[in-house]
C-alpha cells in the first residue's frame, strides 16, 4: 500500500515534469509588470512620454546643488565656505566660486544629465505627442534648451524617431538660439493665455513671451563668437522685441507688481503673489508631474541649532549684502505669523540669531555652546560655523503644534517684477519706450514698493544693482553678470579676474567621451 | 622589514619547512605495523607483499608484521579490504598508515551534474567535509569555508548576525556585476536574491543580507567548489565566478538520532579608544583656545554625566542553537529529517536572528531501475537589525552616532525620554530603542527527482525543483523620536519622495515584500560504460530551464492620531500619507548542454563539454552563448618510466590542464529592452536607454595544477596556476544625451585579468602510533593573486563613495587602464604643518595609491588528537591590500572634537587644527594586512558503554576571533561597507560597521 503511494506519487512527479519540460522550451521573450511597459518603438508614432513628465522634469532645476549651484556660487550672491570638518564636499561648491570648474566636475555632469534628460522627454512630446500637449512640450523645451545653452553653449539634440545607437547631433550655441526660438514661437502661438493668476504651474503664453524676453535680452551673448564670448552689441530691433513681449504680458492684464515683495515668496505664494507667471508649486493640487519642497532654501543657510535646523552652509557676500541700504525690505523683514514664531525674519540672516523656546525668546547657540552670531566676513577655505550672512528667501509655513515647516511654496521661475526690469534695461539698450514708461519709472517703482528710495537717474550699472537686489537667488544672477560684462570680475573670496571663456561651463568629460560629436568648450 | 613581508615569509616559510619535515631512516631488516591512517588503530590481517614477487605476509591482531625480502626488493605494497593500498620503501621497521578508501583519491566529489573520483577529477575541485568546517556561531554557510580553501576568498562585511558575505574565487573577475559564485543546493542553483535589503526611509540604505543564511549549517554534509572553468563550465552562464556545490546529509546506516546543542557568548573583540568625560571637555576647550576661539560657552557641553555610549550600543551576546537529525538507509530507502532551531543574538543591541528549518531527504529505489529522490528544506529566518548604516551623512548612524554622543550627557531626560541636547547630534540609544526594523524570511528550497535506467548503461534523470521565499521587513519609528531626525526626501528603491515634516511627529511605519519565486526543470541522460580493457566513458546530455521572478512592494504610512508610543502594528499608523510602491521582474535561462569524460588506462583522463545558455535578459540576437570547456589529467605514475623517478619521491602524481570559457548576466532585467514607466505623480515616460546589441560577458580560464602524495600518504599537495581573463565586460556607462537616463548597459571593451598561485597541503606530522596516541595533523593552504584590468583604454570609472559630513561627492577608488580592480585614488598626505593644517604631497594631487584587493592569503590549520581530545587550531593571514579607513575620515577629527562630538584619544591628542578639513587623502588609507587566530576547537569524546542508549556523545568547546594581529588602526580589517558610486561596486571601505565579535561556544553532540 505505501509502495504504491510512493510509485503513484514518483509516476504523478515524473508526468508533471517531463510535462512541464515538454512545455518550457521557451523563447526567452522579457515580460514586464506593473507600471511598466515596453516603450514605444522610436519608429512608431506613439509618444513614449507625456508631458507630465515633462513638467517632473524641471525639477532638474531645484535644489541647493546642480544647476542652482552653478548659477549662484558663481556670482557674488552664495558661496559654500569650507567649516572645518564640514561643507568641504571634495571642494565642489569652492571651484564654482572660484571659477575654476573642470569637466571632471561632479554637479557639472548631473546637471548636464539632468537638463538633457528632460529635454529629451520634452522632445518626445514635442514630436509624438497629442497636438493638444505639444506647444506646452514646445515651451518646456524651450526652456530647458536654454539652460543647456546657457550653461554649456552647445544644445546636444535626439529626435524622437531617432533609434537607441544613433549619436546626437550638437547645435552652436547660435543654433540652438534660433531652434529655441521656434519653439516658442510655435509655443506663444498656440498656448492659451494664463486665465488667472494661478495659473502659474502650466505653461501659458506669457511665460512663453516671458522665455522669448529674456532670450532676446540675452541674444547677443547667446550670438557671439565662442573664442570671444565677452565681445558683443545688443541690437536695437532686438531690445524692442524684449520691450513687446513684455508690454504683450501686462496687456494680459493678469500680473501687477505685489504689493509687499514677500507675498512673491511666503507658504501661501501661490495665492498672494500677483506677480508669478511661471513657477513650480509645493502643494498637491492643479499641478502635472508632481510637488516640490523648497526646505532647502532655507536648510542652505540656517544653523543646525535655528528653529528650522539647516545644515549650515551656504552665505553670501559682505559686498552683496551691504549692497542693500537698511530701509530696503528686502534686505531684512518680518512676516507675521513666522517671525514671532520662529525667531527667523525674511531676507538676510545677520548678528545674533534668536528662537523661542516655549514662547520665550532665546539666543541661539552654536555647537561649541557659544552664541550664534552670523557675521558678514567668510573665508571660502577656513570658515568656523558664525561666518557669513545667511539668506532666507522662501519663508515655510510653521506649524507651531509639531515644531515643523511646511515647504508648499511655489518655487518662482519668471516674475513680472523681472519683466519690467528687463523693459527698463532694453530701454537703455536702446530699445524705443512704450506705454508711458522710462527706465527710470520703471526702476523706480520697484524699489519704492520694498521701501527703497526712488532714483533721480537710471543708468545701466544702476539696472544690474537693483536687479541683483530685487532677484537675488532667483538663479538670474549668472546670465545677467556676463550680459553686462562683468561676470569674471573679482568678488568676495575670488580675488583675481577669471578668464573670459569661463562664461560658459565645460561640457563634462563623460559627456565628450560619450559622443563624438561634442567638443570641448573653447578654453577648457 | 614591513609588517606585511613578515606575515608572508613566515607563511611561505611554514609551507617549505613543511616540506622538508620528513626524517627517513635507512635500514635493510622490514618489519612494521600497519594502522588506520584515521585513528591510529591497528589494522589485522592486511597483506604486505614484497613489489614485483608473491613474496607476502599479513599482519597480526596488533597490526604488526615481519617480512623477509629479497635484497632486489625495494618496495613493499600494503593493502587490505576497505582501505586503499600503499607502496612504502622496503627498508627497516616502518609503520604504514592505510586510508580508508571512502576517503582520499578514491572519495568521490561532486562536480555538477554528478559526481567523479578525486583521482578522475581534470579540474581544480576543493572538497570540503564537517569536519574541515570552521566551529562556533556560524550564521550562513561561506563562514564555515573562511580561509579553508586556497583560492577562495570570504570576507564577512561586518559583525552583524545573517550580514553580508563576500566571497570570491580565484579573483574579482567582473567590475560591474556581482562576483558571488553560483550556489548550487542539493543540484539546485540557487536564484541568490535574498530578504528586503534595507528599510526603505528611515536611514539610508542599510547593509546587505546573507542570501544564503536560510541554509542550516548543521545540515551541510559536503561543500564542493568548482574553482576552474573547466569544472565550473558545466553551469555555463553563471559559472564564471567559480560555482558552490552544497550537499545536504542524507541519512545513513542504522536509524539513528543526532541532537547538538550549542551555547554562545559574544564580546566585541575590540573598541573605540574614545575620550572620558573630562578628556572630552578640557579637549574642546584647549582646541578652541588654540584657534583663538572664545571659549567660555564649553560649560553648555558638559552636564556633568558620565556615559559611556559603547556600553550602552553594544553588549554581550548570548546565542544558542539546537539541531535535532534522524535518519536511517537500507538497500532500497534512504531517509533523513533535520530540524534545528538557532537564536543569535548581535553585539549590537536590538540586532538578532532567529531561525527554524526543517529538513527533509529522502530517496527510495522503486524499482531496480527507477529511483526518486525528494530533498526539502523550509526555512524561517527572523532578522532583527539596529540602524548601522553604509551611506550615513552628517548626523551619522548608530555607531557614527555612538562614538560622537558627548559622554557628559545622560541616556535619559528627567521625564524618561531619550535626552536631546536640540543641537542636531543625535542620542545613539534613541537610535536604538525608537526604531522597530525586522524582517521574516520564509524560504522553502525542493528538489523532486526521478531516475530511470533505461539500460545498464544509460540513465536518465527528470529534476523539478523549486525555490521559493518571501520576506516581509517592517519598520517602525517611534513618535517621540525628535522630528529633526527625519526630513525632506525619502527614497524608496532609488525614487525620492516628499515627505512632509509634519505628518512625521506620530512616528512612521514601513512595510516590505519580496516574494521570490524561482523553478528549474532538467533532463539529463547519462551514459557510463566501462569497456573490458578498463577504459571508462561516460556521457552527459541535458535541457535545463529556469524562471525566477520576483516581487517587490512597499508602502508606508505615517502618524497614529493621539499615541505617544511606538505601535508595532502596521494599521495603527493611520494619520498620514502612504506611498505604495511596486516593482516585478521575470528572468527565463534556458540551456542545453553536454559533457564528456573519457578514462584510458587509468592513466589520460579527458573531460569536455560545452553549453549553450540562453537568457531573457538579451534581445533576439544575443540570447544564447556557447561556452565550452576542456580539462586533461595524466597520472604521472602510472606510467612504467616515471615510476623510478618520480615514483621513488612520490606515491601519486598527477598532472592537470584545463580551459574553459564561461559566461556572467548578472546585470538588471530588461536592460536590452526600452521600459516606460509611469510614477506616483501622474508622469510616465521611457526610463531606460535600450541596448539590443547587449551580450554575455565571457571569461576565458587556463590553469594548471599538480596533485601529488609524498611520505607514505602523511603529504598531500596540489599547487595550481590559472590565467583568468575576462572580456565584453557588463557595464553600465554614460549615453549620449539628451536620454531617457545618464546611462545604458553595454560590453565594455577591456578584460580584467587574474592571475595566480594555489597551494594546498595535507601533513600528517604526527601519526598515531596506536589508537588514543598522539596525532597531529597540519593543513595549509595559500594563494597569491594578481588582478589587473587592461584594454580599458581612457575609460575611468570612479567608485568608493567616501562618507561624512563635508564629504559630499568625495570617492576614493578608481577602475582604470593597467590597474588593479578597486585602486584607491586621493592626494598623498604628508604630515601637519606648525598651525595644524594637512600638508599634501604634489600640490594635493588625485594620485594612485595601491589596491583593496589582498595579493595573498593564507590559512593554517593544526589538528591534535589525542586519547579522546580532539583539538583544531586555525590561523588565517591575509596580506597585499589597503583599507580606507573612512570612520576616522567622517567622525575622528579634531575638527569634531570642536563641534562637541566625541573623538578617540590619539584625536584629543593630536596637533590637528579645529578648521583644518577631514580631506580624502592617504591619511585615512592603511594597510590591512593582518593575521588572525580565527578558530580553535577542543572536543572530548565521552565513554559510552557498548550496548547503551546513547551510541556516542561529544562535548566541545570552541572560539571564534580569538587574536588579531595587524597595524590597521580601526577596528578590523576585514571589512567591506558598500560604498559604490553610481552603483559601481566599492572594495575595502570601514565605515562605522558592526564590529567583529569574539565568540566562545560549549556544544554537546549525542547520537542515539
Amino acid at each position: 500500500m505505501k509502495n504504491n503511494f510512493i510509485k503513484q506519487t514518483a509516476i504523478y512527479t515524473a508526468a508533471i515534469a517531463v510535462s512541464l519540460g515538454a512545455a518550457s522550451c521557451s523563447k526567452l521573450d522579457e515580460k514586464v509588470f506593473g507600471s511598466k511597459t515596453i516603450a514605444a518603438a522610436s519608429t512608431d508614432g506613439a509618444a513614449s512620454a507625456n508631458l507630465a513628465s515633462v513638467y517632473e522634469a524641471t525639477n532638474a532645476l531645484m535644489g541647493q546643488g546642480n544647476w542652482y549651484a552653478l548659477q549662484e556660487h558663481s556670482t557674488d550672491e552664495l558661496l559654500g565656505p569650507t567649516r572645518g570638518t564640514d561643507w568641504d564636499d571634495f571642494g565642489t561648491w569652492r571651484k564654482i566660486h572660484l571659477h575654476a570648474v573642470d569637466g571632471a566636475h561632479n554637479q557639472l555632469f548631473d546637471t548636464w544629465n539632468g537638463l538633457n534628460g528632460g529635454l529629451f522627454k520634452a522632445t518626445l512630446v514635442a514630436e509624438k505627442g497629442t497636438a493638444a500637449d505639444q506647444p506646452a512640450a514646445k515651451f518646456l523645451r524651450a526652456f530647458l534648451a536654454t539652460q543647456v545653452m546657457d550653461i554649456f553653449g552647445q544644445v546636444p539634440y535626439r529626435a524622437a524617431a531617432d533609434g537607441p545607437d544613433v549619436i546626437p547631433a550638437v547645435k552652436t550655441r547660435s543654433e540652438a538660439f534660433d531652434w529655441i526660438m521656434t519653439d516658442l514661437d510655435a509655443a506663444i502661438a498656440a498656448l492659451p493665455s494664463n486665465a488667472a493668476i494661478t495659473d502659474s504651474r502650466k505653461a501659458t503664453k506669457q511665460a512663453a513671451q516671458f522665455l522669448k524676453a529674456r532670450l532676446m535680452l540675452n541674444k547677443a551673448v547667446y550670438k557671439a563668437d565662442p573664442k570671444a564670448p565677452t565681445t558683443f552689441t545688443h541690437a536695437a530691433a532686438d531690445m524692442n522685441t524684449v520691450i513687446a513681449m513684455v508690454d504683450a504680458i501686462t496687456a494680459s492684464g493678469k500680473f501687477s507688481l505685489s504689493a509687499n515683495y514677500w507675498d512673491n515668496f511666503v507658504w501661501d505664494n501661490h495665492t498672494k503673489s500677483t506677480e508669478m507667471i511661471y513657477s513650480r508649486g509645493g502643494d498637491g493640487a492643479t499641478q502635472l508631474g508632481g510637488t516640490i519642497n523648497v526646505n532647502w532654501y532655507t536648510g542652505m543657510g540656517t544653523h543646525y541649532n535655528q528653529t528650522f535646523s539647516g545644515w549650515n552652509g551656504f552665505t553670501t557676500t559682505a559686498d552683496f549684502y551691504n549692497s542693500f541700504p537698511e530701509v530696503d525690505k528686502r534686505r531684512q523683514a518680518d512676516i507675521a505669523g513666522y517671525t514671532e514664531l520662529t525667531g527667523f525674519n525674511a531676507g538676510f540672516l545677520a548678528g545674533q540669531q534668536y528662537k523661542y523656546d516655549k514662547g520665550v525668546k532665546v539666543k541661539v547657540k552654536d555647537r561649541s555652546g557659544s552664541d550664534l552670531v552670523f557675521t558678514p566676513d567668510v573665508s571660502l577655505f577656513f570658515s568656523t560655523e558664525s561666518k557669513g550672512i545667511r539668506t532666507m528667501k522662501y519663508p515655510m509655513e510653521y506649524v507651531e503644534s509639531s515644531n515643523s515647516f511646511n515647504g508648499k511654496n511655489d518655487y518662482v521661475f519668471f516674475r513680472y517684477a523681472d519683466a519690467l526690469l528687463m523693459k527698463a534695461e532694453a530701454i537703455l539698450r536702446g530699445g524705443t519706450a512704450t506705454g508711458g514708461q522710462t527706465a527710470l519709472s520703471i526702476v523706480n517703482s520697484v524699489r519704492t514698493r520694498s521701501g527703497a528710495p526712488a532714483l533721480t537717474a537710471v543708468t545701466l550699472n544702476d539696472i544690474l544693482a537693483e536687479r541683483g537686489r530685487e532677484l537675488y537667488l532667483e538663479a538670474v544672477r549668472r546670465p545677467d553678470l556676463i550680459r553686462f560684462g562683468k561676470y569674471n570680475d573679482p568678488v568676495n573670496e575670488r580675488a583675481a579676474k577669471s578668464d573670459a571663456f569661463r562664461v560658459v561651463y565645460p561640457i563634462p568629460n563623460q559627456a565628450v567621451s560619450s559622443n563624438p560629436n561634442l567638443k570641448q568648450n573653447f578654453g577648457y | 622589514m614591513n609588517f606585511s613581508k613578515i606575515v608572508k615569509s613566515s607563511f611561505v616559510g611554514l609551507f617549505l619547512g613543511l616540506l622538508a619535515l620528513n626524517a627517513q631512516a635507512q635500514n635493510k631488516t622490514v618489519t612494521g605495523k600497519v594502522l588506520d591512517a584515521k585513528d591510529g588503530s591497528p589494522i589485522a590481517s592486511a597483506s604486505v607483499v614484497a613489489k614485483g614477487t608473491s613474496t607476502g605476509a599479513k599482519t597480526a591482531a596488533d597490526g604488526t608484521f615481519a617480512i623477509t625480502v629479497p635484497s632486489s626488493v625495494t618496495k613493499l605494497v600494503v593493502s587490505t579490504v576497505g582501505y586503499s593500498s600503499r607502496e612504502v620503501n622496503a627498508e627497516g621497521n616502518v609503520t604504514v598508515s592505510l586510508n580508508q578508501t571512502s576517503e582520499q583519491l578514491n572519495e568521490v566529489v561532486v562536480v555538477g551534474y554528478g559526481t567523479r573520483k578525486v583521482k578522475d577529477a581534470t579540474g581544480a575541485v576543493v572538497s570540503l567535509g564537517e569536519k574541515s568546517f570552521n566551529k562556533g556561531v556560524i550564521s550562513s554557510p561561506e563562514q564555515l569555508l573562511q580561509g579553508r580553501v586556497a583560492g577562495v576568498n570570504v570576507t564577512s562585511n561586518s559583525g552583524e548576525p545573517g550580514g553580508a558575505v563576500n566571497i570570491t574565487i580565484r579573483g574579482t573577475s567582473s567590475v560591474r556585476s556581482n562576483n558571488n559564485p553560483l550556489y548550487v543546493v542539493d543540484g539546485v542553483p540557487l536564484y541568490g536574491g535574498g530578504t528586503v535589503g534595507s528599510a526603505i526611509s528611515v536611514e539610508g540604505g542599510t547593509t546587505a543580507r546573507n542570501p544564503l543564511s536560510f541554509l542550516n549549517p548543521n545540515d551541510i554534509e559536503n561543500i564542493s567548489i568548482l574553482k576552474d572553468a573547466s569544472s565550473a563550465a558545466i553551469y555555463g552562464a553563471r559559472g564564471a565566478n567559480g560555482v558552490v556545490l552544497i550537499t545536504t546529509k542524507s541519512g545513513k546506516g542504522k536509524p539513528s538520532l543526532t541532537f547538538n546543542a550549542t551555547t554562545s557568548v559574544s564580546t566585541t573583540a575590540k573598541r573605540y579608544d574614545l575620550a572620558s568625560p573630562q578628556e572630552f571637555v578640557y579637549g574642546i576647550k584647549k582646541t578652541l583656545e588654540s584657534a583663538g576661539i572664545d571659549a567660555s560657552g564649553v560649560g553648555s557641553n558638559d552636564k556633568g554625566f558620565n556615559t559611556n555610549w559603547q556600553d550602552q550600543v553594544f553588549q554581550t551576546a548570548i546565542s544558542n542553537s539546537y539541531n535535532l537529525a534522524w535518519g536511517f538507509s537500507n538497500s532500497k530507502t534512504s531517509l533523513k529529517l533535520n530540524g534545528s532551531y538557532d537564536n543569535q543574538e548581535g553585539i549590537v543591541k536590538t540586532q538578532g536572528l532567529k531561525r527554524y528549518t526543517f529538513g527533509l531527504k529522502y530517496s527510495n529505489q522503486l524499482t531496480s531501475r527507477l529511483k526518486l529522490d525528494v530533498t526539502a528544506n523550509q526555512s524561517i529566518v527572523n532578522n532583527k537589525y539596529a540602524q548601522v548604516t553604509n551611506n550615513a551623512g552628517y548626523q551619522g548612524s548608530l555607531i557614527g552616532a555612538m562614538i560622537g554622543a558627548n559622554p557628559t550627557f545622560p541616556v535619559y531626560d528627567a521625564n524618561g525620554l531619550w535626552f536631546d541636547n536640540q543641537d542636531g547630534n543625535r542620542n545613539p540609544v534613541a537610535i536604538l530603542e525608537g526604531y522597530n526594523d525586522s524582517d521574516t524570511y520564509n524560504k522553502l528550497l525542493a528538489n523532486v527527482s526521478l531516475s530511470y535506467k533505461i539500460t545498464d548503461n544509460l540513465t536518465y534523470k527528470a529534476i523539478f525543483g523549486m525555490e521559493n521565499g518571501a520576506s516581509e521587513r517592517l519598520t517602525f519609528v517611534d513618535p517621540r523620536l525628535p522630528g529633526a531626525y527625519i526630513q525632506g526626501q525619502i527614497n524608496v528603491r532609488g525614487r525620492n519622495y516628499p515627505t512632509s515634516d509634519f505628518a512625521l511627529k506620530g512616528g512612521r511605519a514601513a512595510q516590505q515584500f519580496l516574494d521570490q519565486s524561482s523553478n528549474l526543470i532538467e533532463h539529463t541522460l547519462n551514459y557510463d560504460k566501462t569497456f573490458k580493457n578498463g577504459n571508462n566513458l561516460q556521457a552527459l546530455a541535458a535541457f535545463s530551464y529556469q524562471k525566477t521572478t520576483d516581487y517587490y512592494r512597499a508602502s508606508q504610512r505615517w502618524g497614529q492620531p493621539g499615541s505617544t508610543k511606538m505601535s508595532t502594528n502596521y494599521k495603527d499608523y493611520t494619520g498620514g500619507q502612504t506611498v505604495v510602491y511596486g516593482d516585478s521582474t521575470q528572468v527565463e535561462l534556458q540551456s542545453y548542454f553536454t559533457r564528456l569524460n573519457y578514462t584510458m588506462k587509468d592513466k589520460y583522463i579527458l573531460s569536455a563539454l560545452v553549453r549553450v545558455d540562453g537568457s531573457s535578459k538579451f534581445s533576439s540576437g544575443n540570447k544564447y552563448g556557447t561556452f565550452p570547456a576542456f580539462g586533461f589529467k595524466w597520472r604521472v605514475l602510472e606510467e612504467k618510466f616515471a615510476q623510478n623517478t618520480l615514483g621513488k619521491i612520490f606515491s601519486n602524481f598527477d598532472v592537470r590542464l584545463n580551459y574553459g570559457v564561461t559566461g556572467n548576466q548578472e546585470f538588471p532585467a530588461y536592460a536590452s529592452l526600452a521600459i516606460q514607466q509611469s510614477n506616483f505623480s501622474g508622469g510616465s515616460s521611457v526610463i531606460t536607454n535600450s541596448n539590443p546589441n547587449l551580450k554575455w560577458e565571457q571569461t576565458t580560464t587556463q590553469g594548471v595544477g599538480v596533485d601529488f602524495t609524498m611520505f607514505n600518504g602523511r603529504l598531500n599537495g596540489t599547487v595550481d596556476y590559472f590565467n583568468k581573463s575576462t572580456q565584453d565586460l557588463l557595464f553600465l556607462i554614460s549615453y549620449p544625451q539628451p536620454a531617457a537616463s545618464a546611462d545604458r548597459w553595454v560590453n565594455l571593451p577591456g578584460n580584467v585579468v587574474n592571475k595566480g598561485w594555489e597551494f594546498g597541503l595535507d601533513y600528517q606530522l604526527v601519526r598515531p602510533a596506536y589508537r588514543g596516541a598522539f596525532g597531529w595533523d597540519v593543513n595549509y593552504n595559500m594563494s597569491f593573486l594578481n588582478n589587473n584590468v587592461t584594454g580599458f583604454g581612457s575609460t575611468v570609472v570612479n567608485t568608493g563613495e567616501v562618507s561624512g559630513q563635508g564629504l559630499s561627492g568625495a570617492y576614493a577608488q578608481t577602475i582604470r587602464d593597467g590597474y588593479p580592480l578597486f585602486t584607491f585614488v586621493m592626494p598623498t598626505f604628508l604630515r601637519f604643518d606648525a598651525f595644524g593644517n594637512g600638508v599634501y604631497a604634489n600640490g594635493a594631487k588625485d594620485e594612485l595609491q595601491g589596491s583593496a584587493l589582498p595579493k595573498f592569503n593564507a590559512g593554517l590549520t593544526n589538528n591534535f588528537s589525542y586519547k579522546k581530545f580532539t583539538a583544531s587550531f586555525f590561523f588565517n593571514a591575509v596580506t597585499g591590500f589597503v583599507v580606507y579607513n573612512n570612520t576616522a575620515n567622517a567622525l575622528l577629527l579634531k575638527g569634531s572634537l570642536k563641534n562637541a562630538k566625541n573623538v578617540t584619544r590619539d584625536v584629543v591628542n593630536s596637533i590637528e587644527n579645529s578648521i583644518n578639513p577631514g580631506n580624502v587623502s592617504t591619511r585615512f588609507l592603511e594597510k590591512g594586512d593582518y593575521i588572525r587566530f580565527a578558530n580553535a576547537s577542543i572536543n572530548y569524546a565521552v565513554d559510552v558503554k557498548q550496548g547503551s542508549f546513547i551510541k556516542g556523545l561529544n562535548i566541545s568547546l570552541s572560539g571564534q576571533n580569538l587574536g588579531l594581529f595587524t597595524k590597521y588602526s580601526g577596528l578590523d580589517p576585514e571589512v567591506n561597507v558598500d560604498k559604490s558610486r553610481n552603483g559601481v561596486p566599492s572594495r575595502g571601505f570601514d565605515y562605522t560597521a558592526t564590529p567583529r565579535a569574539r565568540v566562545f561556544t560549549l556544544g554537546i553532540n549525542a547520537r542515539f
